[in-house]
């Protein structure tokens, strides 16, 4: 009897060159349609599959519970939305869902943790919003290991001088929120004892926590042995020394710059630079005005008008939202009217809608959950 | 397919059905991105006529108008997209789903107007089936014309029969061919030979062994090509044989093997004909492939009482909704009819019930071991042995990595490797699916969903693999992709 790995054989080179005896059974005395039929035979066999294999190892370690109130569905389509449609506000989705103190079905784990890998603006939040059972999946995976260097639950002490390098970081980083002078003196006491490579990493963290404060410390290094740690404490000198000249007040360099030369290169220059996420309530009022003067005017506007309105769309506090809408339905009763108004402003009023019902369902699910105990 | 409630007035529908309309992922994202109040005005629904409209500002100056018709369901806007239900149907629905569009008696003009103009559709549509049935009636009561409808009929089906033997005769002979000159030959051919093969059988009429032909193009590229070739040349022979001599096979299996050829029978052949199944049916899962610009919907269930596994297709060209809106995990009181065939699983809805959600609060469905499995795709492969996957509900199961990824069955302690559901159905027949590098991300999608805890797990068992399609959770059934 022939084997269907011998009819495999046979059929690679071929019946003209490989002389496969054909069974005197099938009555088939041409080598290639024997071939064929023999192998139609044992099929099915080979058809089936190799059957299921036994297992002796044990089973995986299960995740940890987690007891904070489930986030309400409203949340959960929110952050589909949030995922698919709307990446951009996904740190503020975040932070809200913290500050709600809910939690998220573990089924949501996976998307969120490979947005983590790509932005490192996202993990503090996240380790926080995926609780012990996202500490858990990320162990599971190399790519998500990164949630691993995050800070979560109270700090331990133990974990600098533990034989974990990723307990290490997340004690560094926990250290440099809650306090940052004994974090500097930490690191700049065990510095001279570091390789190059835990240098890089406890760098890693200075880079996230940044202050004026850490300036002397990183100007120490530009002698270090290391030219990756020279370059990399350079770089982190150059944003400490930036974010300083940020540091003027967001509503009054608004206010002056449009009072200048309104709606220009110079007020979208500096808005677009400007490091804090969220912009001043007042500031934004002036924007707001500026731009609605603008669009009315007469004669095509400038170029960054449109912008701002996305920037401001993304940037403004929520509280912008029933002016912002005002503006809307006002422009839109103008051109009704026949008056031309050159800017959008519905993108404005539906992007601020979208941010204020993203915290709205968060609130009143976190109070929810405080009145009943849980939900 | 009517998603309604028993008492008539329609029901909201949840998040997951209207997720399930959309005719792909991009207009369901598009559609969540427009479930907001922002950009709607005028909006309302009317139980009594279970219509539901509004206004959507989209870019130009005039808004889109919103109908959808909830029983059959029906949809039309003003919008220029060809998909269907376009986004602002879809985001019109969200937003009635989360309860922000009130009801109203009076409908606006041209909802009045849209709905008449449907009306009076659906009366032509009557009379002229009427008609037609009518005529039918005059044939059938004169003896001569229906003896001459018959012969008709008879004559094409043996034309077309003419054709599809000249078309295998081609087939075993080129079978016979690489055979003599050995496989790597057709390797190194490349896909030519092999489209020019499949194009011919397409006009033979036999479209279902032309796709067997194409399907062998990918597997040239596999590790283990040969292999996998043979046992494609194997079927398409044991196909060719089935056929000649389909007059002294079992009936079911002359169904099947008819089927595999391209032969399906009609919706009315199986209404017809069909065993009729009534039962409450629990959704198990749901999956859509878009292979040649279709999107081709499957839709498996499992009989409460008779335990019957059945398995709904629906296609539609791509950018339109296959319809069969049915979120998994939720449960169809309906009579089904099984399409004869040697180990039937495809079914029609002939009529369809109430629909109830899923509730978080529902015991997970019962399943069976992987062993079980494992033994009723063999039996299946044996009955027809074109079968590509076969469904099963593991009662306890979890993903393990171990060099690969492989699902364990946590009872009775066995493993198989784990595929992706969206792999398709060729891939995972050939074997092929279970290179698909981003096997991990279900296994990772798994793991996370059931909290790395045993638990059931629905998905299709093939020669590759097991590949998960949904998973019971603490808080419901999860689908998987």
């Amino acid at each position: 009897m022939t084997t269907w790995n011998e009819l495999v054989s046979a059929a690679l080179v071929g019946t003209e060159r490989h002389a496969l005896v054909p069974d005197p059974a099938l009555a088939e005395a041409d080598p290639a349609r024997a071939l064929l039929k023999q192998a139609m035979l044992l099929a099915v066999p080979a058809l089936t599959g190799a059957p299921p294999a036994p297992h002796e190892g044990a089973l995986p370690e299960p995740a940890p519970t987690d007891d904070r109130p489930l986030i309400p569905s409203s949340g959960r389509l929110r952050l589909r939305a949030v995922l698919d449609v709307h990446p951009k506000y996904l740190p503020e989705w975040l932070a809200a869902t913290r500050a709600s103190g809910c939690r998220l079905p573990l089924a949501a784990l996976p998307p969120l943790l490979d947005a983590g890998r790509n932005s490192v603006a996202l993990r503090n939040d996240l380790a926080e919003v995926l609780g012990a059972p996202g500490h858990w999946l990320a162990r599971q995976n190399p790519d998500w290991r990164y949630l691993l260097r995050e800070p979560f639950g109270p700090l331990r002490p133990e974990d600098w001088d533990g034989p974990d390098p990723d307990a290490r970081i997340a004690y560094v980083n926990g250290l440099y929120a809650a306090d940052p002078a004994a974090a500097r003196a930490l690191l700049q006491a065990a510095w001279p004892t570091q390789t190059a490579a835990q240098k890089m990493s406890l760098l890693a963290v200075v880079t996230r926590h940044a202050a004026a404060a850490d300036l002397d410390f990183v100007r120490t290094l530009s002698k270090d042995s290391s030219k990756q740690v020279r370059d990399e404490a350079k770089s982190i000198e150059g944003q400490i020394t930036w974010r300083e000249d940020q540091a003027e007040d967001f509503t009054t360099k608004i206010r002056e710059l449009i009072d200048v030369d309104g709606i220009g290169n110079s007020v979208y220059h500096f808005a677009v630079r400007r490091p804090e996420p969220i912009w001043p309530l007042d500031g934004c009022r002036l924007l707001l005005a500026a731009l609605v003067v603008t669009g009315r005017g007469g004669g095509a506007p400038h170029w960054a008008a449109q912008h701002l309105i996305g920037l401001l769309a993304d940037r403004a506090p929520t509280d912008l939202l029933p002016e912002a809408r005002t503006v809307a339905q006002t422009i839109a009763a103008e051109t009704a009217a026949g008056t031309e108004h050159r800017l959008d402003f519905d993108p404005l009023a539906t992007q601020l809608g979208f941010r204020a019902d993203l915290h709205a369902e968060l609130t009143a699910s976190a109070s929810a959950a405080a009145e009943s105990g849980q939900e | 397919m009517a998603p309604e409630t028993s008492s008539g007035s329609p029901q909201r529908w949840s998040v997951a059905q209207i997720h399930a309309l959309a005719p792909d992922p991009a207009s369901q994202k598009a559609g969540t991105k427009l479930a907001a109040p922002g950009p709607w005005s005028g909006t309302g629904t009317s139980p009594a006529e279970n219509l539901l409209w509004g206004d959507c500002k989209g870019s130009g100056s005039k808004p889109y108008q919103v109908t959808v018709e909830l029983s059959a369901p029906a949809f039309a806007c003003s919008c220029p997209s060809r998909k269907f239900p376009c986004k602002h149907a879809l985001g019109l629905l969200l937003l009635w789903s989360a309860g922000t569009v009130g009801d109203t008696d009076t409908l606006p003009q041209r909802v009045e107007e849209w709905l008449s103009g449907r009306r009076e559709r659906a009366e032509k549509t009557e009379a002229r089936k009427a008609a037609a049935a009518e005529k039918a009636a005059e044939i059938a009561s004169d003896p001569e014309a229906a003896r001459k409808a018959a012969q008709a009929a008879e004559k094409r089906t043996a034309q077309r029969a003419g054709r599809i033997d000249a078309g295998f005769e081609e087939l075993e002979l080129w079978l016979a061919d690489q055979l003599r000159g050995g496989l790597s030959g057709l390797r190194g051919a490349g896909y030519k030979p092999l489209d020019g093969l499949a194009r011919r059988l397409v006009d033979a009429q036999a479209p279902g062994v032309a796709a067997r032909v194409k399907d062998l193009a990918p597997a040239l590229s596999a590790t283990d090509w040969p292999d996998h070739t043979l046992r494609g040349f194997a079927q398409l022979n044991l196909l060719a044989q089935g056929w000649h001599h389909r007059a002294q096979l079992p009936a079911p299996l002359a169904a099947t093997v008819s089927r595999r050829v391209g032969l399906a029978p009609s919706t009315e052949e199986i209404a017809a004909s069909g065993e009729q199944v009534a039962d409450r049916w629990l959704v198990l899962g749901m999956r859509d492939d878009t292979p040649d610009k279709l999107v081709e919907r499957r839709v498996w269930l499992r009989g409460e009482s008779t335990g019957r596994l059945a398995l709904l297709l629906a296609f539609a060209p791509q950018g339109q909704s296959p319809g069969l809106a049915l979120p998994v995990g939720s449960t169809l009181h309906a009579r089904l009819a099984f399409a004869p065939d040697a180990a039937p699983l495809r079914a029609i809805v002939l009529e369809q019930g109430e629909l109830l959600p899923s509730s978080p609060t529902a015991p997970a469905p019962s399943g069976e071991t992987l062993e079980a499995a494992a033994g009723a795709y063999a039996a299946a492969v044996a009955a027809d042995p074109w079968t590509a996957t076969v469904p099963a509900l593991l009662e306890s199961a979890v993903p393990i990595l171990d060099k690969e990824w492989r699902l364990l069955d946590a009872k009775g302690s066995l493993s198989v490797p784990l595929i992706r559901p969206s792999s398709g159905e060729t891939a995972m027949a050939l074997g092929t699916a279970r290179q698909d590098p981003d096997i991990p991300k279900s296994a990772y999608a798994l793991l996370a969903a059931a909290a790395g805890r045993p638990a059931p797990v629905f998905g299709v068992y093939s020669l590759a693999g097991f590949a998960p399609v949904t998973v019971w959770t603490a808080e419901g059934p999860v689908s998987l992709a």
